[in-house]
């Protein structure tokens, strides 16, 4: 177990250095630089602006500068960003634990809607019910997440006027940062007004980007469930006079361990759909951050940015399959690592 | 192994997350059926309240030295002042200075307030005025500003309250630069050092800083003791909300009461306890012609392309009227704007007969995605008139690149003209001495070049007057540009908002402004 652990984070460690480089290459080979952007449409002569990039490193060959910034990364600072001055790891720092709380949110969200709708349709398979729940699972993967968002904010902010369309916490809340997760914080500081805002700024991005992900999550339990559904020990459960629950719960227990390995996968879907989502409701998160941050060629924030969401995604990944393991324990033997 | 997994073990595991997400649901149930949300303005607090704005972007940064954006800007500018301050024609009006006086053609003497604090009661005085400058001007301080007042040579205190400043050469828009550049209290900076200042700035303005929370919000609280009045609301909280849809659901929604750069087509939308409020704007749109590449070679397809451009129905077609037609690179309210020139008049017959120079050649036009509508209604109007013109769309940085190295055949783009002085566009884009800057059409005329340098010469605005008709004379009559529109900015309002008006350079005066229950 050791050795399968060890030799996951090696070659988690060798993908974390190739995504730097390949992030470093592509935002060299991207037309313009941060000084370019810094000075968009204003009236700042070449001269100017050289001297600007002299200021900032910026006139040193790009090898040069990849060692200085892997350098530094290696001990754990990722520079200061160029259009803010600040450093990067405060910009993740202030911009992830955003993003964490919106996919986990959306995890559950995707939870709540999939599970019934795999079960009902696995145990119907074929009925009105599975096709109705395929038809639905069709819809969330094929409908954009931004027109998502924007339907639900003109629905329930606009119209209906229940949940705020954008931002992630009302001002005078009081709420003391701890964990970075605004409803998590409510909820361990007992803060009832906060914990309600926080959900109610929640409610309408986590819905977005759950359904996209529950669409997928519902397609693999259910082919998951259909699986296990013929198998053997699922008829002796039966035959013993387990009662259905029971013997759904024996059959989800089963299905487990492909899904929690495709929806390991899918974390980087849902990190990308936190992008968009993000955009769509103004939500404070690491997203945001990138789009800005490309849009502005500050390479210090792409790069820690984007080093970030690697090891996160690397990190689940990493996880799942141990998760795995210990749902299958086939897998611990080596016989099924990837 | 069935047996462990058949086991009542791993179901009982499963409970804990069942339990999570059964307490979630109901969370989300229960807080559904306690009744609506309350907007996030909580103007209960106090008797002015809280004004809400939504800004397109975030700020880069409320440390005033270190941007360069117009957005940040506009938050900037409610905690600090500078110097002077522009006037609603644009033109300079005292702010921290209650008076200037030039001494000689390099030496200008200002008179400072005497009864100003910055919020963490320094006071300011000209001792502040010089270090906001040098800071400013400091390589090591490395402010993308700087250029801004690259012509100061030097800042010198005559007493506490006399301030004078001295330019390099005659500098006639030295006041459209301090205009924009904030005094800073040189105390407090030198104490805490630039980090922490930019997150608890300390100025002299109407509003005292409260938090940043980047991407989401800044809080702003009143100055009871504003030297110019205090604030009638409380406080004063901008929110970043960067898509346009939603930036109109949060005004509907009662979220915010004022909400930024609305597009011309949505302002319609704006209805009910909402409108639009538009102003006149400081953005010049143009089509550049490369005169080294033809057929623009040709004076002739310049000249063509001027006649064959409809700009009236540009300006009602895609603005809905929200807008002013040019025919000379500069708006009216600029220091230079010729007031009798007759422009190119659009005129398809005689575009058609000027254009038959191109010889049938294919023309592209390289633009932004957002100047994207704008570029193609342009290409259709060309088209009309005989000229092959296509559109091709580029990312911001891409096309930046390649208009500034001459790659771009044609171009079209805006230039933001806040200064209200014609040498803000004169000097980017027709004189030849600023050849490697970033707006490049390759023309080059030495009459012109004289009238830029002499107008840049002297601060005696009635010859630069002078001077800039006659560059505009000549630079239409070259035709390197077709001048097209000056759009206004459009603002969305919540109808509680009272005595607010819409600035031309995008700033929220917002001492007077109070909110109806």
């Amino acid at each position: 177990m050791l050795s399968f652990v060890l030799r996951r984070i090696g070659q988690t460690l060798v993908v974390l250095v190739l995504v730097s480089m390949i992030v470093f290459a592509l935002l060299h080979l991207a037309p313009g630089d941060p000084v370019d952007a810094i000075f968009a449409g204003e009236n700042v002569t070449a001269e100017q602006k050289a001297e600007y990039r002299h200021q900032l490193g910026l006139d040193r060959s790009p090898l040069a500068q990849y060692a200085s910034f892997a350098a530094k990364a290696a001990r754990g600072d990722l520079g200061s960003s160029i259009s803010q001055g600040v450093p990067v790891g405060s910009l993740i720092a202030q911009t992830l634990p955003a993003t964490v709380e919106l996919t986990l949110a959306a995890l559950l969200v995707a939870i709540v809607i999939a599970v019934p709708v795999a079960i009902v349709s696995a145990l119907r398979q074929g009925s009105g019910w599975d096709r109705g729940g395929s038809l639905v699972a069709l819809f969330g993967i094929s409908m954009p997440s931004f027109w998502l968002g924007i339907m639900l904010i003109l629905l329930f902010a606009v119209t209906l006027n229940v949940f705020p369309s954008s931002g992630r916490l009302d001002i005078d809340t009081g709420l003391r940062p701890l964990t970075g997760l605004a409803s998590v914080d409510a909820l361990l500081q007992g803060n009832w007004v906060a914990l309600r805002s926080a959900l109610w700024h929640l409610a309408l991005p986590a819905v977005t980007l759950g359904t996209a992900i529950a669409a997928t999550l519902a397609r693999v339990l259910r082919s998951g469930l259909l699986d296990v559904k013929g198998q053997d020990y699922v008829e002796a459960l039966r035959a013993r006079g387990l009662s259905a629950r029971r013997v759904i719960r024996h059959m989800l227990r089963n299905a487990m361990p492909a899904t929690v390995t495709v929806m390991g996968v899918r974390v980087g879907t849902l990190l990308g759909g936190a992008i968009v989502v993000e955009t769509v409701f103004s939500w404070p998160g690491i997203g945001r951050l990138i789009v800005d941050s490309i849009q502005d060629r500050d390479y210090p924030v792409v790069q820690g940015a984007v080093l970030m969401l690697a090891t996160i995604f690397a990190l689940v990944n990493l996880t799942t399959d141990l998760i795995h393991g210990w749902l299958d324990p086939r897998v611990k033997q080596g016989r099924a690592t990837t | 192994m069935r047996r462990m997994s058949d086991s009542g073990r791993g179901s009982g595991r499963n409970r804990p997350l069942l339990g999570v997400v059964l307490v979630g649901a109901l969370a989300m149930v229960t807080a559904c059926a306690s009744g609506s949300y309350e907007t996030g303005n909580q103007d209960t607090g106090g008797a002015g309240g809280t004004l809400t704005v939504a800004l397109p972007s975030d700020i880069i940064s409320m440390d005033p030295a270190m941007h360069r954006s117009r957005v940040t800007q506009s938050v900037v500018r409610n905690v600090f002042d500078a110097l002077v301050n522009q006037g609603p024609d644009l033109q300079p009006v005292p702010e921290l200075a209650t008076s200037w006086q030039q001494l000689d053609p390099t030496t200008w003497q200002f008179d400072l307030r005497r009864d100003v604090t910055f919020h963490n009661g320094e006071p300011f005085d000209a001792e502040a005025v010089k270090f906001s400058i040098e800071r400013l001007l400091d390589p090591d301080q490395k402010s993308p500003r700087a250029s801004m007042l690259s012509s100061i040579s030097s800042v010198e205190v005559k007493d506490p309250h006399t301030v004078l400043i001295k330019t390099k050469t005659p500098s006639p828009i030295l006041l459209a630069g301090l205009a924009v550049n904030e005094i800073v209290p040189p105390k407090y900076v030198q104490e805490v050092g630039a980090e922490e200042f930019a997150k608890k700035p300390v100025g002299t303005g109407p509003f005292s800083f409260v938090e940043r929370v980047p991407n989401e919000r800044i809080v702003l609280q009143a100055n009871k003791d504003y030297w110019g009045g205090a604030p009638k609301v409380d406080k004063l909280v901008f929110r970043p909300v960067p898509e346009v849809s939603a930036r109109i659901a949060a005004l509907k929604s009662g979220e915010v009461h004022i909400a930024a750069e609305i597009p011309a087509d949505l302002a319609p939308t704006l209805t009910g306890d909402v409108k639009a409020a538009p102003v006149t704007g400081t953005r010049i749109f143009f089509l550049a012609m490369n005169v080294t590449q033809a057929p623009f070679t040709s004076a002739e397809v310049r000249a063509g392309v001027n006649h064959a451009i409809d700009r009236e129905a540009l300006v009602k077609g895609l603005y809905q009227g929200y807008g002013r037609s040019l025919d000379q690179p500069a708006c009216p309210e600029m220091l230079g704007y010729h007031d009798s020139f007759q422009g190119p008049s659009f005129d398809l017959a005689k575009a058609k007969q000027l254009l038959s120079a191109a010889d049938g050649a294919a023309v592209r036009i390289d633009v932004e995605e957002k100047d994207k509508t704008l570029a193609e209604a342009v290409a259709g109007q060309l088209q009309q008139a005989g000229l092959k013109a296509t559109v091709n769309v580029l990312e911001t940085q891409a096309f930046t690149n390649s208009i500034g190295s001459g790659a771009s055949q044609a171009y079209l783009s805006s230039w933001g003209v806040a200064e209200g002085d014609a040498d803000v566009i004169f000097a980017q884009h027709f004189w030849s001495p600023s050849r490697s800057s970033a707006f490049y059409t390759g023309y080059r005329n030495d009459q012109v070049d004289k009238l830029v340098a002499d107008a840049r010469a002297t601060t005696d605005q009635t010859q630069r007057e002078a001077l800039y008709r006659q560059a505009i004379e000549t630079v239409m009559h070259d035709a390197p540009w077709a001048p097209l529109l000056n759009p206004h900015e459009i603002y969305g309002v919540s109808t509680r908002v009272l005595d607010w008006e819409p600035s031309p350079i995008g700033r929220y005066n917002v001492v007077k402004t109070s909110l109806a229950s």
